[in-house]
Order: C-alpha cells, then sequence, then structure tokens
C-alpha cells in the first residue's frame, strides 16, 4: 500500500469498499469459471500488467489466459480479506490468494501463493482495475 | 438521502448474508447444530455433493460425518452476493480441514467447497432456503 490512510467510514466509503471487493472477487470467479469476458470486464482497456501471465498490458494476459488456464482440470483461487485505500475516485488494494491449480489425470495440486497489488479507478461502469502487479508471496 | 438510504440497506443486506454465510460455517465447528438449522428455511433443500435432500435429512448427515472428526475448521474466503428485494444469490470458497480422531490419526482431510446459495428475507432475516456445495478439490494436508 502506497500510503497508510484511515479510510473514514460514511456510508458512501463503505459502498465503495465493498464493490472494489466484489471486483476483486468476480476476477476470482471468472478465472475459475473459464470465464474469459469476466475477468476482461474487472480492467480498464488500457490496464498495465505486471504477473505471470504477462507483462505489459491487461490484454496480453487475457491472450495468455485460455491457454493457462487450458492446462489445469481447474482452479481454484481463494482469496482473503483484500486491503483496500480509498482516496475519492481512485484506490489502491491488496489482495492475499492462495491459488489451486488441480492437474488433470491425477496429477495433484499445484498451490501458489500470490498478492494481487492493484490501482483502481472509478468509471461510469463502476469501479475497475487500471494497474495490476502480481506478485508470488511465501513460497 | 434517498439515495443514501438506499445504499444503506443494500450494505445492511450484504452484511447479513455474509454473517449468515459465516453463522453457519462457525457453527458447524462449535457442533451447534441448533444455529446450523436456523440458518436454513425450514423447508430449505440442499446438495452437499456426498448428501443431497431436505435440510433436516442432510442436518442428520453433516452432524454424523463431522461428529466423525476430532474436529473440524471451515475457512471462507471469496464471498459474491446479488440481493434483488427480498431474494438474493450467493456464493462463497472455502477450504474445510477435517481433523482425524486419535493422536496418530493421520492427515487432516482438506476439502475446497463452493456454497452456491438461494436465499430469502423472512420476518426473522436472511435464511438459506436452498444450497448446492460443490465440491472443488479435496486431499490431505499435513498436520499442523
Amino acid at each position: 500500500m502506497a500510503a497508510e490512510r484511515a479510510t473514514r467510514l460514511t456510508t458512501t466509503s463503505l459502498l465503495d469498499r465493498l464493490e472494489i471487493r466484489d471486483l476483486l472477487y468476480r476476477y476470482a470467479r471468472g478465472v475459475d469459471r473459464r470465464d474469459v469476458d469476466m475477468v476482461g470486464a474487472c480492467f480498464t482497456p488500457d490496464c498495465r500488467y505486471d504477473g505471470a501471465l504477462a507483462s505489459g498490458t491487461v490484454a496480453d494476459m487475457l491472450t495468455a489466459l485460455p491457454a493457462a488456464m487450458a492446462r489445469y482440470e481447474r482452479t481454484m483461487h481463494f482469496m482473503g480479506e483484500p486491503a483496500v485505500d480509498l482516496d475519492g475516485d481512485t484506490a489502491h488494494s491488496e489482495t492475499p490468494t492462495v491459488a489451486y491449480h488441480l492437474v488433470p489425470e491425477g496429477g495433484g495440486m499445484r498451490v501458489v501463493h500470490v498478492v494481487y497489488r492493484d490501482s483502481l479507478r472509478r468509471t461510469h461502469a463502476g469501479w475497475r482495475i487500471v494497474e495490476r502487479n502480481v506478485r508470488r508471496a511465501v513460497d | 438521502m434517498a439515495d443514501e438510504l438506499v445504499a444503506l440497506a443494500h450494505l445492511l443486506d450484504r452484511q447479513a448474508i455474509r454473517d449468515l454465510v459465516t453463522r453457519y460455517a462457525c457453527a458447524i465447528d462449535r457442533r451447534d447444530f441448533d444455529t446450523v438449522a436456523a440458518c436454513f428455511t425450514p423447508d430449505a433443500t440442499t446438495d452437499y455433493t456426498f448428501f443431497a435432500g431436505p435440510i433436516r435429512d442432510v442436518l442428520e448427515k453433516i452432524r454424523a460425518g463431522v461428529s466423525g472428526f476430532a474436529m473440524t475448521m471451515h475457512v471462507l474466503g471469496n464471498h459474491l452476493a446479488d440481493v434483488r428485494g427480498d431474494e438474493a444469490t450467493s456464493e462463497t470458497y472455502a477450504v474445510c480441514y477435517h481433523r482425524r480422531q486419535g493422536a496418530t490419526g493421520g492427515a487432516d482431510l482438506a476439502v475446497a467447497m463452493r456454497y452456491l446459495d438461494e436465499l430469502i428475507r423472512t420476518a426473522d432475516g436472511w435464511r438459506i432456503r436452498k444450497r448446492h456445495a460443490t465440491v472443488e478439490w479435496q486431499q490431505s494436508a499435513p498436520r499442523g
């Protein structure tokens, strides 16, 4: 988190925090249901993306995603509570995640611990991720 | 002001639904089956993958199943809910750890589920009236 800031808990800020949390969880739902459109809708089209899937923009990530998902029988991106830092129409969040990847044909499970570090912006269609950085955590 | 009241009502519904799903998980781990039953409407139907049917029958199977373990811990993660008036749907990720009986009972059993719930607002608050618990994966987990 860029700066520690005590977010005032007004009705509006609670709603913003809930919408941002829903957005982050919708990303996981989209990936785990293999719904690339649902995943894409979480980001602005020009969102910068830096993670294992791509280093560039979200378009690069979305291009790489289907092949990455096809390697596994299923995935479960199990997320903890996102830490959300609101600042008007922008926000930053960090979401600790345990990503379980089930390998086909009894190949066992690949477990990856990551933290999603996101910058977000309020758009006319709701909150969207404008920059995402994915980093491996404990392992 | 009207908008703020609408927003507040929405926030309260979302929190109440999240509390309900969380209360269920805590009650299972505490083996407080009265509280578990109170999370559902009396006529709720459920499909827990391992067993399915009316909640009154499934509760007995859950009780018997949980009693075979020394303890359980249901860890909840991602939770999304869609509220439409007095009805709602929600999805909640869970990783459920089951500790086997005995000092050398073997590794814990971890079962990952998604609770897909249909909920209804009753005079006593939100209740689950239909639950589909899908099993995403299960595996032995090192005993802590």
